[in-house]
């Protein structure tokens, strides 16, 4: 049977190592699913989960997780961006994470050097975008773009079709560029 | 800046969304991950004719040309089948953070003291708890606080699938019946079960591919939250199944005066909205309202807190607890829990200051909603409570025997205790009396 959110945290509180075969009892699955999306290769993904595991245990306690899946996904990505950089300064770019975002990339502002957007800006505005899609639309774009399922995978999960999503994803994109150029960014 | 330079700070940029917005993907993704609905155990005839309305259903289905009858062919019952069509999460507008207290009344409902419709006559109170890693089903004996397990069978120990109770997750009562789901290892499926305890008697009434783990008893009806579909309520009368719509985001936090109550927590506060017992027509919620007064606890100049009543214009009319660390409406009554006014800081726990400041003195109040005065129900000495520990016996039916209410005692929970379910302290609301319940092997 596996144990509640609040029982595992509990675990973890207690420093008991089952919490880890707990936490991968019940999220193994979703999380390996993740990270075989973000990287190229099954052993980064392994590298990336068990790198979660570890973040989860170094982080609760003193963080509480009011979520324990939204905190290991979070953790997961996380550990995925590190896998990437690690692979870059060894040249093995994993392609798998930046594909989605080659459809991105072109709501942002281009090669212009005064409109040029940095992270910290471009990470709050991406934040409220998303906050104020409708929940379904908030989905569709975390899905694609954050645990990086391809069109298909979300519309499997939506029980519509490729092309629903794929339209969804045109008007997010584009709601995207439009938030972009009223916060003074043209493109 | 390049495409490939692009590429990066989009990759650091979605990696720095919120959590918040993760844990609504989180959530939605749990949301959508709802397949087959309950399948009722039911009698051969219906069984036959469940069939065959599938049947009829699939063939219709086919004939239109429809692709997605995967999605539904596995709910037998036709009610269940119209009611899981409209599942579509409903998005309701929050209660409004005015500081004009007037428009509360507009859509106010009186509380209708139908907290005991749950619970079961006699001398026990039944809740799963965790007991050295094993989930055990327990009953209390309210008057000795004697605590044992509800399994009968001899020198069973609870801890395999060989025990009939073994992993029961949540247990309510109905009438003289008890209502408990569990992972049935045989069936290799998620059951309901009725258990009569006069009979000894356990029959399953509900299965389900995907875990129940919430069971919530209004009147006559049992309402069973699976894990990715959401809540569907049984009629124990007459063994109808019907499909609950969801509040996106919400979870229900109690069932009574014919409304489902549903909250989620924003930011620390709770936003309640109600529905009526499927789920439909939501509209906010004040759950603080009684006698057409507004109950609040109210911040004092010196940082302490105080339960008050409060007029339709917000002005307070009365005090009704003072130096309350936590207020909470059981049936007639709100008890509240003292606090320590002797200016020494009382850590939650003395050794990890992150946990808080403890508040609670251990003195219980009891106060009438009608507007009676207040006093001093009991003292339990070293007893602080806290929100979750409250919520056990409050507003889901559960642990409610006669005058006798049942709180959670998260304290001391280092004694190898993962869950803080299995101590409770049993309290008489009428006399004071209380025991300190907890099952040791």
């Amino acid at each position: 049977m596996l144990l509640k959110d609040e029982e595992i945290i509990a675990l973890f509180f207690d420093r008991d190592e089952k919490a880890l075969t707990e936490t991968a009892r019940k999220f193994g699955g979703y999380l390996k699913a993740i990270a075989a999306n973000m990287t190229d290769d099954k052993r980064d993904a392994e590298e990336c989960v068990n790198d979660a595991y570890l973040a989860a245990w170094n982080s609760i306690p003193p963080k509480r997780p009011q979520s324990l899946k939204t905190y290991l996904t979070v953790l997961l990505r996380r550990c995925a961006i590190d896998v990437i950089k690690k692979n870059k300064r060894a040249r093995r770019i994993p392609k798998k994470l930046f594909s989605p975002l080659d459809e991105l990339a072109d709501v942002i502002p281009g090669e212009d050097a005064d409109s040029a957007l940095d992270e910290r800006l471009l990470t709050d505005i991406i934040n409220s975008y998303v906050s104020s899609l409708s929940a379904r639309q908030r989905y569709i774009f975390i899905s694609r773009y954050y645990v990086n399922r391809s069109a298909a995978q979300t519309a499997k999960k939506l029980g519509v079709s490729k092309s629903t999503v794929d339209k969804e994803l045109v008007q997010i994109r584009a709601g995207l560029k439009e938030k972009l150029l009223k916060e003074g960014y043209d493109l | 800046m390049n495409r490939q330079e692009k590429k990066e700070l989009l990759l650091s940029a979605v990696s720095g969304l919120s959590e918040d917005n993760i844990s609504d993907f989180v959530k939605y993704d749990d949301f959508l991950t709802q397949k087959p609905g309950y399948e009722p155990v039911i009698r051969p005839v219906l069984r036959v004719v469940g069939a065959a309305a599938i049947c009829a259903v699939v063939l219709g289905s086919l004939f239109l040309g429809l692709k997605y009858i995967e999605y539904k062919s596995d709910i037998i019952n036709s009610q269940t089948t119209e009611a899981a069509e409209s599942t579509e999460e409903e998005k309701p507008e929050p209660v409004s953070e005015e500081e004009d207290y007037a428009h509360r009344f507009d859509w106010q409902y009186e509380y209708d003291f139908e907290y005991d419709s749950g619970s079961m006559p006699g001398d026990y109170m039944y809740n799963d708890a965790m007991v050295n890693g094993c989930t055990l089903l327990l009953k209390r004996n309210v008057h000795t606080g004697e605590c044992t397990p509800v399994c009968t069978v001899p020198s069973c120990k609870h801890d395999s699938a060989e025990c009939p109770f073994y992993g029961t997750t949540c247990v309510v009562g109905i009438g003289n019946i008890m209502y408990g789901s569990m992972k049935d290892e045989k069936l290799g499926k998620w059951v309901v079960y009725s258990y009569d305890p006069e009979t000894d008697k356990k029959d399953i009434i509900a299965e389900s591919a995907a875990k129940i783990y919430e069971l919530i008893s209004y009147k006559y009806y049992l309402y069973c939250k699976r894990v990715d579909t959401g809540f569907t309520r049984i009629d124990t009368k007459t063994g109808e199944f019907t499909k609950v719509r969801s509040q996106y985001d919400y979870s229900v936090s109690s069932i009574h005066s014919g409304m489902m109550i549903w909250s989620k927590d924003s930011s620390g506060s709770p936003v309640y909205v109600s529905t009526d017992l499927l789920g439909e027509n939501a509209r906010s919620y004040d759950p603080h309202i009684f006698n057409g007064k507004l109950h609040k606890v109210i911040e004092n100049a010196d940082g302490s807190s105080s339960y008050a009543q409060l007029d339709r214009s917000g002005k307070i009319e009365k005090i009704m607890a003072e130096d309350s660390c936590y207020a909470i409406p059981i049936g007639e009554n709100m008890l509240s829990f003292g606090a320590y006014t002797d200016g020494e800081t009382h850590w939650i726990d003395p050794d990890d200051h992150s946990k808080g400041r403890r508040l609670a003195n251990g003195d219980i109040y009891i106060t009438p909603l009608n507007g009676g005065e207040s006093r001093l129900l009991c003292h339990i000495d070293g007893y602080e409570p806290r929100t979750a520990a409250i919520a056990c016996a409050n507003s889901k039916n559960v642990m409610i025997c006669g005058d006798w209410i049942a709180i959670m005692t998260p304290q001391k929970i280092s004694d190898n205790e993962p869950g803080n379910n299995n101590r409770m302290i049993l309290l008489n609301m009428k006399t004071g009396e209380y025991h300190i319940s907890r099952y040791t092997e």
